[in-house]
C-alpha cells in the first residue's frame, strides 16, 4: 500500500497527489489511446471517435458516482449523507460510459455496435491499471487470509487477499482475449460477452472480497446484485443480436470503407 | 468550434488551479474540481467534432488537433484534483460531523502510511481455515467502520478545517 505518490508544495501549504488519482488517470490515457488506435485501425472516424471517446469518460464518471449515490441512499436513507461520501462503482461506470459511448456513436454517425466491439479490448486494460491503483490506495481489500501472498495492511494484525490483483491479473486475461482480431459477424456479441464474463467474474471474486461499504443487502454485496442483473440482461441480449446483413453495415457504416470492407470479408 | 475547444482547455486549467486552491472552502471546491474535468471533457468534444468537421470540408484541422490535445492534457490535472481535492471539499461540505470524522480517521493521522479509505478496524479474528468465507455475513447496511486509533492513544477532536487532501481511492 502506497497511497500517496508524492506531495506537491507550494506557497503556504502543500497537497499530495494520490497513487490511486494518478493510477486511475494513467488507466483513463492508456485505454482511450489503445481504443483509438483500434477505432482509427477498423476505419471509424477519428474526430467522431475523439468525441465518443470524451463522452464515454464522461458518462463513465457519472455512472460510477450515480451508481454509489445511489447505493449510499438505500444504505443510510438520505440522499444529503450519500452526496457526503462520494465513492466509484466500477459497473456504473461500465453502464454510463457504454450509454454514452452508444450514444454518442448514434449522434456522431458511427454504427453503434461496432464501436463498442472495437473499443472494447481498452476496457479491461484500463480497468486493471485502475485496480492496481486501488491496491496502492488501499481500497477494495480483500478478506482475511492466510495465504502466502495475502498482504498485511497498516494498522492490522492480520493478512488479508489482495483483491485488486487478482481482478487486475483476470482482467489481463480478458484483455488478451477480447483482443483477437475482429469478427463482426454478429455485431455487438464481442462487447455482451465481455460484460457478461467479467459479471460472472466479479460473482466469482466476490466472496475474497473483505469490505462491507459497498452494501449486503439480504447476505449478497451490491455488487453481486448488479452483476446477476448484468448477466440476465446481457444472455437477453446475445439472444437478441443478429448477424450483420451487408447492407446494415452499408447503411451504418457508410464511409467507413475499412469496416465495411471487414465485415465484407467476414461474411465471405 | 476549435478555437471554442481551446478557449475551454484554458477554462479548465484555470478551473483546476481554483479548484486545489479552494478546496477548504465548503462547496466551492467541488464545484470548480469537477467543473474543470466536465470543462475539458467538454473541450475534447468539440475538439473531435472540428476535427471531423475540418475532414468533411477538406480544410486543415491543426487548430482542432491543438484543441484535443490541450483538452486532453487540461483533463489531466483536473481529474487528479476532482479525486482529492474534490471529494475531499464535497465530504466537508455536507456539513456531517460524524462523516468529517471518520474521515479524519480514514486519513490516519498520525499514521503517514494509512490509506485514504475505511479500512475496518481489526475487529474480526483472522478465519480459522484459510479458505474460511468472507465477514458478508454482517448486518445489511453497514457501512464500514473507520480505523480506530491504537489503544492508548489520545483521542482525535474533529477540526474545523478539513485534513490535507488525499485521494478517496473509492474504486469498488
Amino acid at each position: 500500500m502506497h497511497p500517496k505518490l508524492t506531495t506537491l508544495h507550494f506557497h503556504g501549504g502543500s497537497a499530495p497527489i494520490g497513487t490511486y488519482g494518478a493510477l486511475l488517470v494513467l488507466a483513463l490515457g492508456v485505454g482511450a489511446w489503445l481504443a483509438l488506435r483500434r477505432g482509427m485501425r477498423a476505419g471509424l472516424e477519428q474526430g467522431a471517435l475523439i468525441s465518443s471517446l470524451a463522452l464515454a469518460v464522461g458518462g463513465g464518471f457519472v455512472g460510477a458516482f450515480g451508481v454509489s449515490v445511489i447505493v449510499r441512499w438505500v444504505q443510510l436513507g438520505s440522499w444529503l449523507a450519500a452526496l457526503a461520501q462520494p465513492g466509484i462503482v466500477f459497473f456504473g461506470a461500465l453502464l454510463g460510459g457504454a450509454l454514452a459511448l452508444a450514444g454518442a456513436a448514434r449522434r456522431f454517425e458511427l454504427p453503434v455496435l461496432v464501436t463498442l466491439d472495437v473499443m472494447l479490448p481498452a476496457v479491461p486494460v484500463a480497468h486493471a491499471i485502475g485496480r492496481v491503483g486501488c491496491f496502492f490506495g488501499g481500497c477494495c481489500f480483500g478478506a482475511p487470509s492466510e495465504l502466502p501472498w495475502a498482504v498485511h495492511y497498516p494498522g492490522e494484525a492480520f493478512a488479508r487477499h489482495p483483491w485488486p490483483l487478482y481482478e487486475a491479473a483476470l482482467l489481463c486475461v480478458f484483455a488478451a482475449i477480447f483482443a483477437r482480431p475482429l469478427s463482426l459477424r454478429v455485431p455487438g456479441r464481442r462487447a455482451a460477452l465481455y460484460v457478461m464474463c467479467y459479471a460472472a467474474l466479479r460473482l466469482l471474486l466476490e466472496p475474497l472480497r473483505g469490505d462491507v461499504v459497498r452494501g449486503v443487502f439480504w447476505r449478497v454485496s451490491t455488487s453481486q446484485l448488479i452483476a446477476a442483473s448484468v448477466i440476465v440482461g446481457c444472455a437477453y441480449a446475445l439472444k437478441k443480436l443478429r448477424p450483420a446483413t451487408r447492407s446494415d453495415f452499408q447503411e451504418s457504416a457508410a464511409g467507413h470503407g475499412s469496416v465495411t470492407k471487414s465485415v465484407t470479408a467476414s461474411e465471405g | 468550434m476549435a478555437l471554442v475547444s481551446i478557449l475551454l482547455s484554458v477554462v479548465a486549467l484555470l478551473c483546476t488551479a481554483i479548484g486545489f486552491f479552494t478546496t477548504p472552502i465548503p462547496v466551492l471546491g467541488t464545484l470548480f474540481s469537477f467543473g474543470a474535468a466536465a470543462l475539458a471533457i467538454l473541450g475534447v468534444v468539440l475538439g473531435g467534432r472540428a476535427v471531423s468537421a475540418a475532414k468533411r470540408l477538406g480544410t486543415t484541422n491543426d487548430t482542432a488537433r491543438i484543441g484535443v490535445v490541450l483538452n486532453a492534457l487540461a483533463l489531466v490535472p483536473a481529474l487528479l484534483v476532482a479525486l482529492t481535492c474534490g471529494v475531499c471539499n464535497a465530504l466537508f461540505s455536507s456539513g456531517n460531523v460524524q462523516v468529517q470524522r471518520d474521515f479524519q480517521l480514514n486519513m490516519g493521522a498520525g499514521d503517514p502510511d494509512a490509506g485514504p479509505n475505511a479500512l475496518p478496524p481489526p475487529q474480526h479474528a483472522p478465519p480459522a481455515e484459510p479458505g474460511a468465507p468472507p465477514p458478508l455475513d454482517q448486518p445489511p447496511g453497514t457501512p464500514a467502520q473507520p480505523g480506530t486509533p491504537p489503544p492508548g492513544a489520545p483521542p482525535q477532536q474533529p477540526s474545523s478545517l478539513p485534513p490535507p487532501p488525499l485521494p478517496a481511492g473509492p474504486g469498488r
